[in-house]
């Protein structure tokens, strides 16, 4: 009986050109997504590269350097690989990554404004140091936001569910076919259900293919650690997802109102979830917990270390040409004193943003919008969960590059070659996969739920779909 | 006649429940949108008069210093507010709102709100120009899209133009009645967000010119819709044609257009990374724009032309080596190499910035021409611009902040030059000078700067009108009775 159904509308589907135009253009928008997602990933790999390959010319020639001047036990110079202060400052500095993710062209997510790499040295607030190779964005780009999978699933998959099935059962009614459907040895429900799953099958089918297709096109790297297990999960979502919407228009139209009422109501939900909730929020976060302003913070720092600025500024402030070179060891002291006093400032701050997101994490239930939009920047590597990783791993980081530096000028030592491998450096800690599963899964089994609860509802109405012949 | 059409229309539609209701979820969206978009001005403005206040405590109370240290220790200018950032605060959240004052080196504005509410803002915008560009339309959709169709499914089409009717007269008095009923919707809406905004302190010229050209620009916008809208109904089969038609329409000009666009003025004036930009200026900074001219050797030849001119030899500086007149020499001589030190740097600067800005503006430009394919990109640019949250008074704001940044180092090192003497470098400087230092005075541009850089998106904007109503004119002409 299902397969009847199923042929049948499969049948049907291939000869809808409305249906078939809509798909189509919907296959070539995921496939252009995909590529422009593919190109702001590349970009931020290649520009990372690029910063890996100049430290790592400049790490070699610092080794060669320290080993003749470990030969020649020349004296110590303005720019020299052997002072502790230098180094720290300038010389040694390690670029920190995080590392593009396998599935990254699916969702541009937070890496348009969150730094990817973070140059350390020794100075206080790592702020002035993000190293962007990634090539800027103008304002009203960031403002408009990615043309990528992510938009193309989050907003208008949807109204593609939408077109697609808005009329299922009403256009049976209007066209008048749907006494001679019911005649037919089918029951009411698995007529109805039957003809959403074969829209959903081929829609779902169509988009999947279409979307793994443009991924290799952009170059996302399917070898990599994860890359299945996240493919598997990206397609989960966009199931669940597509499994949602069809459950609303069955919901929808078991009422048994035009086709016309049936879209104008689907539309109305698709507003009200995509736009008016997420918009709301946002609202939401941000008056319950205003964003910490860095402007604030960095008045903050400045007003709790003014003396010692002062004094650290007069000493690199003076370009006297005959003065004596700062003494190292009170250098480090004042910028020790700095970070100490501008500590509390920073931990409020990450308390704050902490708080935020725990908020957001809540309240991403409220639409399964956010669900999804969420889910896929996780798989893309590119959502808040995994920067704010990133920010961590950095800071712990940065604190032991402090003192692996400081700790030279303290004790008078000056470096060596041997020592350069030692310089903290970071290699970023990726979640494991088991977590980021469990978060995700929890999304699409929410999902699944309401898909399930609104066919639910609808059971009793389709059962009697025969009264709508009348 | 017109009259009889239109109020049979305006009725129809008042008596249809869903669409009260409709009409009042979405003003009421726009009066949430309000009341959140004047909080975040109001914390904007309190913020931004808060950090300047310290800005300025910490600049004067900085204590005895040189004024060359005083200079590296800085400060930090703000870009200004307006209460119209409540209605739309355009691209502003992406902008930095801070921009760092030092010697040796021109900062690109900072701290931008994007960037400090972690990402928070891409959940979607909620602003009182997202409701008028996104939900009106599509009220304005789901009001209209039956007009003709509905009547034609019903049969009453063919009943009305058999009586003699003009279609030209069912055509205004449908389009007269779309229209009531969306300014009635609207005008609550219209005086609330002029009162808060009056209450908020906008009640100046400059404020009341920017909420009148918006208010033009938004009714245009909003005729677009409701002329395509008639010209759907009156060309398709059926209503749910109809519907179907202009929400996809929506979404391509919403949702799909602007997207896309950005993305290809991303790759037709790309930008260049920050840390590229950071390598030119540095490498610049040594050899100079043309990569051959030193530095050094420009600022001593520099130094030494200006010595000469002014009559000091530097062999004297050899022959009175412990004299205090010789001290004085040398330090005004740092005086003049901190000059053209910065002279060769703001040089260098400027060229750099200018040319981001450039690329910056070329991909503004590329929008302005994407107007013509959309009228939401023609109207969001406009409504930028005329609340003062667009790139071009970004731009207006840091050239100032540049210049009043050079004055304001010129002056320190002037101050050094002058005053420190026989005690060169350990000269120190007292309140007195901190406080003399030129006063930051931004003045934003007059309101109707927004067309000087976007005529274009206007031109785009009454081009779509023309062609809504042209449209919808000529399809009601020939409108099928069944």
């Amino acid at each position: 009986m299902w397969r009847t159904v199923l042929g049948l509308e499969w049948k049907i589907l291939r000869r809808d050109k409305a249906a078939l135009g809509i798909l189509l253009l919907f296959a070539a928008f995921v496939v252009a997504a995909a590529i422009a997602g593919g190109r702001q990933a590349d970009s931020v790999r290649e520009g990372l590269k690029r910063s890996q390959e100049a430290e790592s010319i400049r790490f070699q020639g610092h080794f060669k350097e320290l080993k003749r001047l470990e030969e020649t036990q020349e004296a110590m110079t303005g720019q020299d690989p052997r002072d502790p202060i230098w180094m720290g400052q300038e010389g040694a500095a390690k670029i920190a990554i995080l590392p593009p993710a396998p599935l990254a062209p699916v969702a541009v997510g937070q890496r348009d404004l969150q730094p990817q790499a973070v140059r350390l040295t020794t100075e206080d607030h790592l702020s002035s140091e993000r190293e962007n190779e990634t090539a800027m964005s103008g304002p009203t780009r960031l403002m408009t936001g990615a043309f990528d999978l992510g938009f193309l699933f989050v907003f208008l998959f949807p109204l593609v569910v939408i077109a697609l099935s808005y009329e299922l059962l009403s256009g049976e009614r209007e066209r008048g076919t749907l006494a001679m459907l019911l005649s037919q040895p089918v029951s009411q429900l698995a007529l109805v259900l039957g003809k959403a799953g074969a829209r959903a099958i081929a829609l779902c089918g169509v988009t999947l293919v279409f979307a793994l297709l443009g991924l290799l096109v952009a170059g996302a790297d399917l070898s990599g650690d994860g890359a299945w297990p996240h493919v598997a999960l990206f397609a989960g979502i966009l199931v669940a997802w597509a499994l949602f919407w069809f459950a609303a228009a069955v919901l929808i139209n078991s009422f048994g109102g035009t086709s016309a009422r049936n879209a104008l109501q689907l539309v109305g939900l698709w507003l009200v979830l995509i736009i008016v909730i997420p918009g709301l929020v946002h609202v939401a976060v941000d008056t319950l917990y205003p964003p910490p302003s860095t402007i604030e913070l960095l008045h903050e720092a400045r007003e709790a270390t003014q003396e010692v600025e002062g004094q650290l500024r007069g000493v690199e402030g003076n370009h006297d040409r005959d003065a004596k070179a700062p003494d190292p060891k009170e250098q480090i002291a004042l910028k020790k004193e700095i970070a100490s006093r501008s500590e509390p400032a920073h931990e409020a701050m990450d308390v704050q943003i902490q708080a935020r997101q725990e908020l957001v994490d809540w309240l991403r239930f409220a639409s399964p919008a956010i669900i999804v939009q969420l889910a896929l920047e996780d798989v893309a590597g590119s959502g808040a969960t995994r920067h704010q990783r990133f920010e961590e791993q950095v800071e712990a980081t940065h604190d032991g590059f402090k003192d692996f530096f400081f700790g030279h000028v303290e004790q008078d030592k000056t470096l060596h070659s041997d020592a350069l491998d030692d310089i903290p450096h970071l290699s970023f800690e990726e979640e494991s996969h088991g977590a980021l599963a469990a978060r995700l899964l929890i999304g699409v089994f929410v999902l699944l739920l309401v898909a399930l609860g609104l066919i639910f509802l609808a059971l009793p109405r389709l059962r009697q779909i025969g009264r709508l012949t009348r | 006649m017109i009259k009889h059409v239109a109020r049979k229309e305006v009725r129809e539609i008042v008596r249809d429940g869903r669409m009260r209701l409709l009409g009042v979820i979405v003003i009421i969206l726009a009066l949430a949108a309000l009341a959140f978009g004047a909080q975040q001005a109001i914390r904007a403005q309190e913020a931004r008069d808060n950090a300047m206040e310290r800005a300025e405590k910490q600049w004067e109370g900085q204590g005895e210093r040189n004024p060359h240290s005083a200079a590296h220790y800085g400060t930090h200018v703000f870009a200004p507010t307006s209460v119209v950032t409540a209605i739309d605060p355009g691209v502003s959240p992406y902008l930095g709102r801070s921009v760092e004052i030092k010697a040796h080196k021109r900062s690109l504005a900072s701290h931008s709100e994007a960037q400090d509410s972690g990402g928070s803002k891409r959940l979607g915008s909620f602003s009182v120009a997202s409701v008028f560009l996104l939900l009106i339309p599509l009220l304005i959709i789901a009001l209209g899209y039956g007009l003709w169709s509905r009547e034609r499914e019903r049969g009453t089409l063919r009943q009305v133009l058999s009586t003699g009717v003009k279609q030209s007269d069912l055509f205004w008095g449908k389009t007269l009645a779309l229209f009531f009923v969306v300014f009635i919707l609207l005008i609550p809406a219209a005086l609330i967000i002029v009162g808060v905004l009056w209450g908020l302190g906008g009640g100046d010229g400059d404020t009341l010119v920017r909420l009148g050209l918006l208010a033009l620009g938004y009714g245009v916008y909003f005729g677009i819709f409701a002329g395509l809208t008639l010209f759907a109904s009156a060309i398709a089969r059926t209503s749910r044609g109809a519907l179907v038609a202009m929400v996809g329409i929506w979404g391509l000009f919403c949702l799909v257009t602007p997207r896309a666009a950005t993305e290809v003025s991303g790759v037709l004036e790309p930008l260049p990374s920050q840390a590229e930009l950071g390598r030119q200026v540095a490498q610049s900074l040594k050899t100079g724009l043309d990569g051959e001219t030193d530095k050094d050797v420009f600022v001593e030849a520099k130094v030494a032309d200006t010595l000469e001119a002014e009559g000091i030899s530097e062999d004297a500086l050899e022959f009175f080596a412990d004299d205090a007149e010789a001290q004085r020499i040398k330090t005004y001589k740092d005086g003049l190499i901190l000059k053209f030190t910065a002279e060769w740097e703001n040089v260098i600067f400027d060229h750099y910035i200018k040319e981001l800005d450039d690329q910056v503006a070329a991909q503004e430009s590329v929008m302005n021409w994407v107007s013509f394919l959309s009228p939401y990109v023609a109207m969001r640019t406009l409504s930028a611009a005329f609340s003062g949250t667009d790139v071009a008074h970004h731009r207006h704001f840091t050239g100032y902040a540049e210049t009043w940044r050079q004055g304001f180092v010129d002056s320190l090192n002037e101050a050094f030059a002058e005053k420190a003497g026989a005690q060169g470098w350990s000269y120190r400087a007292g309140p007195e000078l901190w406080k003399n230092a030129p006063a930051f005075e931004y003045q934003p541009p007059r309101p109707t700067y927004g067309f000087d850089v976007h005529l274009l998106s206007a031109l785009a904007l009454l081009g779509w009108l023309l062609l809504a109503f042209v449209l919808a004119r000529r399809a009601a002409g020939r409108v099928k009775a069944v």
